[in-house]
């Protein structure tokens, strides 16, 4: 019997534990059910885990565009619904939460945090015949052709962000000949440096020369043996120097942190990096170092009315600055809400059809348009320098902006 | 010799924060049995108490944070252990790890509703914020200064072990239990002891690594990985242990990035599958005994 009553403690408090962690995830359902007044879209991403600071703002993002079109009158006089649901960052939860979203009246659905989670996503929806938009997806290898008919993807190409780094670098720091390289060992921020670097050769004529290139496992936060390698491995001067950075989240945090007594920070002409350096900037309250960076969206870069009301609609929801994964779900939204209006339906056949052309003006300044061949809309891409300034909003100074169409780059 | 010493300072800079983590994980596994997953949010609570308390970079105002933070994580151990664990104790093993495990989740989840997602970071203390060159590259000052506090907690925890009376008591109920019990040690009040020291060891070591990480969520994982391969290696429930394969670990993977880059990232999953093939009982454990803490 106490045998018993134990393992009922323990299953009590294995409850409790689940119980209490899916509570802190914010990754609860806000509907259910089908509506007729209503049009439910899903919001797939990792509201709990690692990555749960990014998602949080990117469904914040997705909010405010909901918010701004009901407030406007909804679609054809239907509001919008957001449904969330938590992926965990785990490819393997894809069907049951696409089962889930079926169940609750769910056929547009909206997210995808890494590559992995946009295919087994896009794929696990298609079974529901759900029609999936990819917001913050990258990754070449999903579109043209798209991994599922049903997928469609908003986020900029990673080749493309690559490409405008490298483009700007080239351009503002033309002396930068030798370049260190710290990063992840994926396939993916390797190839991030390899495209940036090709960039920089082709547009200023010259080669680059890599010095130290150093790979660390991924999600690896002690760098203190790689750093003390990389800080008696620099050649050239101060001026002639570039560091490469291929980590990022809590890796980017770590190493600004671990490098920073070394004298690392204070070695190159440029730190760059691809990739989401906002979140890490602001954890830094006004002491990040200044980071080149590219993304999709800045939000001091751009001043237009819909960078405006975006930005105050989203400070008044969050009490936070958007972010690009902010940006990124904005924007879905908006082209996803654009195909509804056109197909004067929520069927995703219908949406599905609509989608080819479908052209929604951006925070960023510039159109997001849909190509319907390859899946993928063409949009805006910023590149700009990140520095940490306590007397700015956030603590974060936003300099030397400079945005393009993708297409532009190619 | 110019990449030897530095990647040898190196690698116990590395090696020695985690042997602060796993002392407490053994030092509890020693006596209490209890293979304790919760000690990676107790880490996690130490370091999100330091951003809580600490302002500004004052070198004092660190070390009261990080006693602070060593001292709430002892209350809240010394909780757990009164409410949860020794209710699971004669349940076995299996029990008291779902326990632990559902501790973690429960505190980890505890601690988003308390310090919400955002990740957070402090800076380095005053005089510990720069480095020291070692025949050309350099090591952070602060690190030597953690291999220090390390070195310090490794002499307190044996002479406390080894050498006083309540170690006498702890070193009897871990050897045995029945046998210290009918002798007159208060089995559960030793138990209670050992866990808030452990736990007070897990919340300094969160404290130790603010300055060095981005504390979030993630941070209660990405130590515990190494704390518990450390553990493995250095035989389950040694303190010594511990602290040889903590500082071994640290040194090989330094030596391996210095000298075959291609399989550092590896380094602590092939000691700890050469350990388990050779010498499964770990570096300092025992194969006949269960603990052997402060042998």
């Amino acid at each position: 019997m106490k045998r018993q009553a134990r393992l009922r403690v323990a299953a009590v408090l294995a409850a409790l534990g689940v119980t209490v962690s899916a509570c802190s995830s914010d990754g609860g359902s806000t509907g259910g059910g089908t509506g007729g007044d209503t049009i439910k879209i899903g919001v797939v991403l990792p509201f709990s885990g690692v990555q749960a600071a990014i998602a949080k703002l990117e469904g914040d993002g997705f909010q405010v565009a909901v918010d701004q079109i009901n407030a406007a009158g909804g679609i054809d006089g239907k509001k919008l619904e957001i449904v969330k649901a938590d992926d965990q960052l785990d490819t393997t939860k894809a069907a049951s939460l696409m089962r889930d979203l079926d169940s609750r009246g769910v056929k547009l659905a909206l997210g995808g945090q890494t590559t992995d989670l946009c295919k087994a996503e896009a794929q696990a929806a298609a079974r529901f015949d759900i029609l999936f938009v990819g917001a913050h997806c990258t990754s070449k290898t999903l579109v043209d052709p798209p991994v599922s008919d049903n997928f469609w993807m908003t986020g900029q190409l990673d080749v493309d962000l690559t490409r405008a780094n490298g483009e700007s670098l080239a351009a503002l720091f033309p002396q930068v000949q030798t370049w260190d390289v710290f990063g992840y060992d994926q396939e993916v921020t390797r190839g991030f440096w390899t495209q940036t670097r090709d960039q920089i050769a082709k547009s200023t004529g010259k080669p680059v020369q890599a010095n130290t290139e150093i790979y660390v496992a991924a999600k690896a936060t002690d760098f203190k043996t790689q750093l003390s390698a990389l800080a008696g491995a620099q050649t050239g001067t101060k001026e002639t120097r570039g560091l490469f950075l291929g980590v990022y989240g809590a890796g980017t945090t770590s190493f600004i942190q671990q490098a920073r007594p070394l004298g690392i920070l204070d070695d190159y002409a440029v730190i760059a990096q691809t990739g989401v350096y906002w979140t890490t900037a602001r954890a830094l309250e006004g002491s990040a170092p200044a980071i080149y960076d590219v993304h999709e969206y800045f939000w001091s870069c751009q001043e237009n009315d819909l960078n405006t009301s975006f930005v105050r609609d989203f400070e008044a929801l969050t009490g936070q600055k958007p972010d690009t994964g902010a940006y990124q779900g904005y924007v879905a939204v908006q082209i996803l809400a654009e195909a509804i209006r056109k197909a004067g339906s929520a069927e995703p056949d219908a949406v599905a059809k609509a989608m080819p052309g479908i052209s929604v003006q951006t925070p960023a300044g510039l159109p997001m348009t849909m190509d319907g061949a390859s899946h993928h809309a063409d949009g805006p891409i910023t590149t700009a320098l990140l520095t940490g300034d306590k007397s700015a909003p956030e603590s974060i100074a936003v300099t030397d902006c400079k945005t393009v169409l993708a297409s532009q780059l190619r | 010799m110019n990449t030897l010493l530095p990647a040898v300072v190196s690698g116990i800079a590395q090696g020695v924060p985690i042997f602060v983590i796993a002392s407490g994980l053994t030092l509890i596994y020693g006596v209490m049995h209890v293979l304790n997953f919760a000690h990676g949010a107790f880490f996690l609570v130490g370091a999100y108490i330091v951003t809580t308390v600490l302002h500004g970079n004052s070198l004092g105002g660190f070390v009261l944070a990080a006693l602070a933070a060593g001292l709430v994580v002892a209350a809240l151990g010394t909780a757990c252990e009164v409410l949860v664990f020794r209710r699971l104790y004669r349940a076995g093993s299996h029990v008291g790890f779902l326990g632990a495990f559902a501790l973690f989740l429960a505190i980890t989840g505890a601690t988003v509703h308390i310090w919400g997602h955002d990740p957070r970071t402090v800076q380095y203390p005053a005089g510990l914020d720069g480095a020291v060159s070692l025949n050309g590259p350099r090591v952070a000052t602060y690190d030597l200064a953690v291999v220090g506090v390390g070195v310090l907690l490794a002499v307190g925890l044996y002479v406390l072990l080894a050498h006083t009376s309540v170690g006498t008591r702890v070193r009897a109920l871990s050897h045995d239990r029945a046998m210290a019990s009918a002798l007159g040690i208060r089995a559960s009040r030793i138990g209670t002891l050992v866990f808030a020291i452990g736990s007070f060891l897990a919340g300094v070591a969160g404290a130790l690594v603010t300055p060095v990480t981005s504390i979030d969520g993630s941070l209660a994982s990405s130590y515990l990985v190494p704390a518990f391969v450390v553990v493995i290696v250095g035989g389950l429930g040694s303190v010594p242990g511990a602290f040889v394969a903590a500082v071994a670990l640290g040194v090989i993977d330094s030596l391996l990035f210095a000298y075959v880059p291609s399989l550092s990232g590896f380094s602590y999953y092939i000691v700890v599958a050469v350990i388990l093939m050779i010498r499964p009982q770990g570096l300092f454990g025992h194969a006949s005994r269960a603990t052997q803490i402060a042998r």
